[in-house]
């Protein structure tokens, strides 16, 4: 029948997952504040020591523009909210983290629904073809059983 | 219950199956780990003459218990050659410590 | 030698582990060989490296670093000026925080990185490494070399008891030969790759012997001595005019012979007690002097003389024993000629592994020889892990062309899609009858992507290619596209006549008759 072994090895291949964006061993959390402000920590996660220095941008989900601009200190980064969904960007060298921003108190003006189209699209497909893969085996296999 | 495991650990095998396999590889692994850690305590010099050697040494380490390991005929050798050989080297890691 | 219960168990390892490993192990050596030609790669997907190569460097580096750091605000108690290498031929300036400045070596103009993303050269050796797997990923892979050397180790000791002698058997008799001829360079892949993959993370329970039980974090306790870090003198804020970096630069080569400078790091620039540190490796010695051992000297930039030198008289025998290591593993700076004989080399091992694969799976077909219904998962499973990687992996090579870059989640669609094709790769193993048929298909759909890539890359990157092609010298991204060309054309040829190919044809029913 249908090999236990491999099945265990498609789903190990299964968890690849479809991220962008992180960079390991480093954390950046966003805290809201009063006055529709956001605190923003970034820091190695093994250490807990801050980045410092290092530039922080506020990137409008809509048209990627360049919302609001800021660098790390020792006590992290302190900035107004946006009106529009957006992203926080942190620069780390010549990588990026990006988490989704916190919305104000009252809730954008400007809201985007986003969706991870892209990973749940290729997520579906990819279980189709297995799926489909997988019955087509499981019939070969009987197939080929009956004959012995 | 207790006495077919017996009967399955004590007799001799024609070939090896999954049971005989995992015990050897889990055996050679923690094997290969406690020697290499006896090198890290007896091993002279800073941090790194202790330690790299270890980190390259261990995966060929791991072979060679592995193949010893693997020539034992019943899986109540491979589990006394595993037992034997961890609990001499705990011994003396534990001694070299206190020792050195 | 070997009592014959002992053989029989040996080969019964031999085989089972095999089995295992080779599903992890083919797709780290499959995409290990693309990653021999990141420099190559990297130059291709990033139009800015677009530039036309001179016969000759004349750059001038303090009139640059001086526009740099003014232009770009840089932090200057610590900057880093990498010069031009084999694998990126740009200038690179950068501090510790902001995003790096590449720099036309010939020109000297700012390079405009805006459209980089270097996303094929990270994915493919995300894929070698087993990072695209989270959490347990690596350490598959690092497993996986353990037991190529386990199987390394175990298949010489069968050829030595001279174990099933008949060379009748022509998947067995070249797994054999081509194994024990490649020996050398399997024992270092594997040994390197498991040392990379599996025993860096794994290697707490040697600290915590070494520091008899105190911690367990080998890092803390390696990296102070094999990586140290650079010191940044203390701030004075008293300007000082410094000696020229170019002719420091020549003091270091005085100082020490065949250095050849990669990387100059400026500690604490502009101040009085500024550093200059001037690193690279040994023309005369490349394997000691790599990247985890390079020589250097730390300079007084205004008095001009030697602080501080490092050489091979006093290296750390772990710094240098370690970069022979990876040396072998990673070849840094070498350049093509020894890439294409680790080519060679690596797609005669892939070849072996296929070959060793196929023992198996012939042995278990030969028992229903006349049974058309014969069907067997794992052999359909191990085609598509084998060769359903071709067509994925040329599939992305169109893709980071063709689609737009203003697309949503544009990376997360490319890897979507490459699984997808993967996973589509699958269906088409189990739904054909015949293995012929099925490479067929894949070698059609590789074809097919291939020549379409160097469409989309002509049609995306029009006005960089036009430059390169009229300044008349075969820039690196042309000459890539010539290789996918030619890869294309050859897929294609094997999608129309391999059923002619005696050896092929005898695996396949339809066509062996």
């Amino acid at each position: 029948m249908l090999n236990k072994k491999i099945l265990l090895l498609i789903f190990i291949a299964f968890l690849t997952v479809l991220e962008a964006h992180k960079i390991p061993g480093i954390a950046l959390e966003l805290e809201k504040l009063e006055n529709d402000k956001i605190h923003i920590n970034a820091f190695f996660k093994r250490s807990k020591r801050p980045l410092v220095g290092n530039e922080v941008r506020l990137i409008s989900m809509f048209d990627n523009r360049v919302l609001n601009i800021g660098k790390t200190t020792k006590k992290g980064l302190i900035l107004n909210i946006p009106n529009e969904s957006y992203w926080v960007y942190l620069l780390v060298r010549d990588n990026d983290i990006v988490v989704d921003g916190i919305a104000p108190k009252n809730g954008f003006i400007k809201t985007v629904k986003k969706d991870k189209i892209a990973f749940i699209y290729s997520f579906i497909i990819i279980i189709i073809f297995l799926l489909l893969s997988l019955i087509i085996a499981y019939k070969k296999s009987i197939n080929f059983k009956k004959s012995l | 219950m207790l006495k077919n495991m017996k009967n399955y650990i004590y007799e001799p095998k024609s070939n090896i199956g999954w049971v005989h396999g995992f015990i050897a590889c889990t055996g050679a692994l923690v094997c290969a780990y406690l020697t290499m850690m006896l090198f890290s305590t007896l091993m002279y010099g800073d941090y790194a003459y202790q330690i790299i050697p270890s980190i390259i040494l261990t995966p060929l380490l791991m072979t060679g218990y592995g193949i010893w390991l693997l020539f034992s005929e019943k899986i109540i050798d491979v589990l006394k050659k595993i037992f034997f050989s961890s609990i001499l080297l705990i011994i003396l890691i534990y001694l070299s410590i206190k020792v050195f | 030698m070997l009592n014959k219960l002992n053989l029989k168990y040996l080969i019964k390892a031999h085989t089972q582990l095999g089995l295992f490993a080779i599903f992890f192990f083919f797709i780290s050596a499959f995409f290990g060989t693309i990653t021999l030609f990141l420099p190559q790669i990297h130059t291709w997907e990033n139009t800015s490296r677009y530039f036309t190569y001179e016969k000759e460097y004349n750059y001038k580096l303090d009139e640059l670093v001086k526009r740099t750091i003014k232009e770009e605000d840089f932090n200057p108690n610590f900057i880093e000026i990498k010069l031009p290498s084999y694998r990126d031929n740009v200038i690179a300036i950068n501090d510790p925080s902001s995003r790096t400045k590449y720099i036309n070596p010939y020109t000297l103009k700012m390079l405009d990185t805006t459209s980089d993303n270097s996303f094929l050269s990270n994915f493919f050796n995300d894929l070698h490494i087993g990072r695209n797997i989270p959490k347990i990923g690596q350490l598959l892979m690092g497993i996986a070399s353990i037991l190529i050397i386990f199987l390394t180790v175990s298949g010489v000791i069968l050829y030595l008891n001279k174990h099933k002698q008949n060379n009748s058997n022509f998947n067995f008799k070249w797994h054999k030969n081509i194994s024990l001829i490649l020996l050398p360079y399997i024992i270092v892949f594997a040994l390197t790759g498991s040392v990379l993959g599996f025993m860096l993370s794994s290697a707490s329970p040697f600290a915590y012997a070494a520091t008899k039980t105190e911690t367990s974090n080998m890092r803390s306790l390696v990296g102070p001595i094999i990586f140290p870090k650079d010191e940044i003198p203390k701030k004075s804020v008293v300007f000082e005019k410094f000696q020229s970096i170019d002719g420091l630069i020549n003091k270091a080569k005085e100082s020490i012979p065949n250095l050849e400078v990669k990387t100059i790091k400026l500690l604490q620039w502009n101040d009085k007690n500024a550093r200059i540190k001037i690193e690279g490796y040994l023309s005369n010695n490349r394997i000691i002097t790599g990247r985890v051992n390079r020589v250097y000297v730390i300079l007084n930039p205004i008095s001009g003389e030697i602080i501080k030198k490092k050489d091979l008289s006093n290296s750390h025998i772990g710094n240098k024993s370690l970069s022979a290591f990876y040396f072998f593993h990673f070849i840094a700076d070498e350049t093509l000629f020894v890439r294409l004989i680790y080519l060679v080399l690596s797609l005669a091992f892939l070849l072996s592994l296929a070959l060793g694969f196929l023992i198996w799976s012939e042995r278990k077909a030969s028992k229903y020889q006349d049974n058309r219904d014969y069907f067997n998962f794992t052999g359909r499973f191990a085609i598509t892990i084998m060769f359903g990687v071709i067509p994925a992996t040329a599939l992305i090579l169109v893709l980071y062309w063709a689609l737009p870059s203003e697309l949503f989640q544009r990376m997360i669609w490319i890897k979507g899609i490459f699984y997808s094709f993967w996973a589509f790769t699958l269906l088409l193993s189990v739904y054909y009858e015949d293995i012929l048929d099925i490479l067929k298909a894949l070698a059609f759909f590789t074809s097919v992507f291939l020549f379409s890539t160097i469409i989309a890359h002509i049609m995306v990157a029009k006005t960089s290619i036009a430059t390169l092609v009229k300044a008349g010298t075969m820039h690196t991204a042309l000459s890539f596209d010539l290789v996918l060309l030619i890869l294309s054309v050859l897929f294609f040829l094997f999608y129309k006549y391999s059923h002619k190919i005696k050896f092929l044809a005898k695996h396949s029913r339809r066509y062996y008759a």
